[in-house]
């Protein structure tokens, strides 16, 4: 029982963590947070899934529409919300997003409907039994996507010229600013890699349960930031590990304690480690966010 | 900037209340020659939120109903009219609903809500101001204590889980049964009833797992459950859910038999479980193998109106609810010459031998629940559900 928990727990904090990536990518480079990521998650998996059906089957075709919906919803959320009071009180923003994303699921609601919609194709045929486990080609899937996507992150941020101007941008804006960096691009940048992240991620999570429903976005996207919090937001890999071992934690909790207190074991361990650890897992100095 | 966004908002809040007030003037001006001949019913349920799309399949079960109900009239030629309040089956909403419904003294009867929860909030504010609460779909056994203008259309979990733990055992043979159930008032009366039926038929429980209404991922609960190696699971879920578990079960490798209470009988399940849901035996409220009259007809234009293969519980059920109360409103009509909210109440209470769809004929008991409630055990097999039959 031991592998197949780690497997699920892994699969579902690959999910956790392209949404966790986007908010530490977010957080580390405005000090703000941004509550409708997960509703930018819904629409990119929405797009995917009704490109989908409309193609016949494209995948790749209906890849590509959640990733320039969602990355796109991701720039203009940094238009409404957090450019106009980049230098205000951060509280603006986040209730800005909060209406966002009530105002994106209601939309999505009036538009599709209330129920839940399938993936439609069986995903899950391919299994590889191990013993007692069992792991599904999708899973297997998930799970490389989520961490390929991650390698391509790191090496965007360290080794490309924009991904300096992010590191730059994210230590300090003016600095970076006077040195002739544009960062009202960079920032629009950082918003746009989050988003289409969190767009693939929806469709993936969208295929994974075969569950697509205008509300699919809140509780992950919850669960998604505290992982990063608790690998220590504003850093990649933090966000990542924290959100992978946030998976691992439910999935343990749930199958050898109980799964009516799956959360309230998960936060526990988590509120610990903030409480020794106040910058996360692996959360260093402010300097070094991105 | 900040100034800027300020007038927009100051703008928006200006018009959004001219609005109301152009809108307040407009429905004044005509109202009173027109209310005469309708007859309001408030129904009070999730059109948003978390349980939207349950919502959604009334709204299709109460259109049908009026449509019938409207051409006929009632009380003498009167209409029915629905207003409709969204509770998204949120305890606190539901009650701020009631409110609102019971100081409005053009609405005769009220249908609230989804879960037992929400039903319940809102029923003490029904009973002290005399309003029918009639709720579709909660199946607690308990529902109807909180006061005499409560009613249940649902059969209840004792009688669910009675039926459940028949099949399972005597049908079954199980000897080892698992029961997965969603962790609120309906779920847990599910496992609670089945659990007790089951031990006392001698039956080993071989796992209890609960889950929450937002839950997707069932494989952590699902994996503890394949170490007690049941033969059959039991669900306490809705039909979302119940094909996600089912799906992500046979993901991985359980093969029990999985068997359900009533409230997975749609045919969504199919759309969301596909083929892994064949095999998988539910109890329907309503006779499948058998219809009568009412049910034939009901389906009959449901499916042409919709373009669907066939309603699910809650359509069924709401499209009762109506005329049930609309029953009500006749007798008392016809009694008293006057409808009053005391008037449908009574004649409701006493309503017997009522030809349905959801159930062949509904009598209500002294507790204003279903007197012998029956269920009919039906098996989801390639996109259908046919009678089960050992």
């Amino acid at each position: 029982m031991l592998t197949q928990q780690i497997i699920n727990g892994l699969t579902l904090g690959s999910l956790y963590a392209l949404l966790a990536v986007g908010f530490s990518l977010i957080c580390g480079i405005l000090n703000m947070i941004t509550f409708s990521h997960g509703e930018i998650f819904m629409i990119g998996a929405f797009s995917g899934l009704y490109t989908i059906i409309a193609l016949g089957g494209n995948l790749p075709l209906g890849l590509a529409a959640a990733v320039v919906v969602s990355a796109a919803a991701g720039i203009l959320t940094e238009r409404i919300a957090f450019r106009p009071f980049r230098n205000e009180s951060p509280l603006s923003p986040a209730l800005i997003t909060i209406g966002l994303s009530i105002s994106l699921q209601a939309g999505i609601l009036l538009l599709f409907g209330a129920d839940t919609k399938p993936f439609p194709y069986n995903v899950s045929a391919h299994k590889f039994i191990l013993g007692n486990t069992v792991i599904s080609g999708i899973e297997v899937f998930v799970i490389g996507i989520s961490i390929l996507l991650m390698i391509m992150l790191h090496l965007f941020i360290h080794y490309t010229r924009w991904g300096l101007a992010l590191r730059a941008t994210s230590q300090r804006i003016e600095a970076a600013d006077i040195m002739g960096i544009s960062t009202n691009r960079i920032i629009a940048i950082a918003f746009c890699t989050a988003s289409l992240l969190a767009g693939i991620d929806g469709l993936l999570a969208g295929a994974y349960y075969s569950a697509f429903y205008p509300r699919m976005g809140v509780a992950i996207s919850l669960k998604a930031l505290a992982g990063a919090t608790f690998g220590g937001i504003g850093s990649i890999q933090g966000a990542m590990a924290g959100a992978l071992s946030l998976g691992v934690i439910e999935s343990l909790a749930a199958g050898y304690i109980s799964a009516s207190y799956r959360d309230v074991i998960a936060f526990t361990i988590l509120i610990f480690v903030l409480l020794i650890k106040p910058s996360g897992l692996l959360g260093q100095m402010r300097e070094e966010k991105v | 900037m900040n100034t800027f966004v300020k007038k927009i908002a100051g703008l928006l809040s200006v018009g959004v209340l001219s609005i109301g007030l152009l809108a307040g003037c407009g429905s004044g001006s005509d109202k009173a020659s027109k209310d005469d001949n309708i007859i309001y019913l408030g129904a009070a349920g999730p059109f948003t939120g978390d349980n939207a799309e349950y919502g959604t399949e009334w709204k299709k079960g109460f259109d049908i109903a009026l449509e019938e109900i409207n051409a006929k009239g009632v009380a003498g030629g009167k209409k029915l009219q629905i207003i409709y309040e969204d509770t998204q089956s949120d305890p606190k909403q539901s009650a701020t609903v009631a409110q609102k419904f019971v100081k409005n003294d053009k609405i005769y009867a009220v249908f609230c809500d989804f879960t037992t929860n929400s039903t319940w909030s809102a029923a003490p504010i029904y009973q002290k101001a005399g309003l029918v609460q009639l709720a579709p779909n909660p199946s607690h056994p308990q529902l109807t204590k909180p006061g005499n203008y409560i009613f249940q259309l649902c059969p209840t979990q004792a009688d669910q889980a009675k039926a459940l733990s028949t099949l399972a055992v005597d049908e079954l043979k199980a000897k080892k049964i698992a029961v997965i159930y969603l962790n609120t008032d309906f779920g847990k009366a599910v496992k609670d009833n089945v659990v007790t039926a089951a031990k006392a038929k001698g039956v080993e429980i071989a796992g209890e797992e609960s889950y929450l209404p937002t839950d997707k991922d069932f494989k952590a609960q699902l994996t503890k459950i394949k170490t007690g190696n049941p033969e059959v699971i039991v669900l306490g879920s809705y039909y979302t859910d119940g094909a996600l578990i089912v799906k992500q079960a046979r993901d991985l490798g359980i093969n029990a038999q999985f068997i359900a209470s009533s409230s997975v009988h749609s045919p969504a399940l199919f759309q969301l479980g596909g083929s892994a849901v064949n095999g998988l035996i539910t109890m329907s409220v309503f006779n499948v193998s058998n219809p009568g009259e009412t049910l034939k007809n009901f389906s009959a234009k449901y499916s042409s109106k919709y373009k669907a293969n066939e309603p699910d519980t809650f359509a069924t059920q709401a499209y009762d609810a109506i005329r049930l109360i609309a029953n009500a409103i006749n007798k008392t009509y016809e009694k008293n010459k006057k409808v009053t909210r005391q008037g449908i109440r009574d004649e409701l209470a006493s309503t017997k031998d009522f030809p349905a769809a959801s159930q062949d004929s509904i009598t209500y008991s002294a507790n204003r629940q279903l007197e012998n409630a029956k269920l009919y055990p039906i098996i989801a097999k390639d996109g259908k559900f046919l009678p089960y039959k050992k």
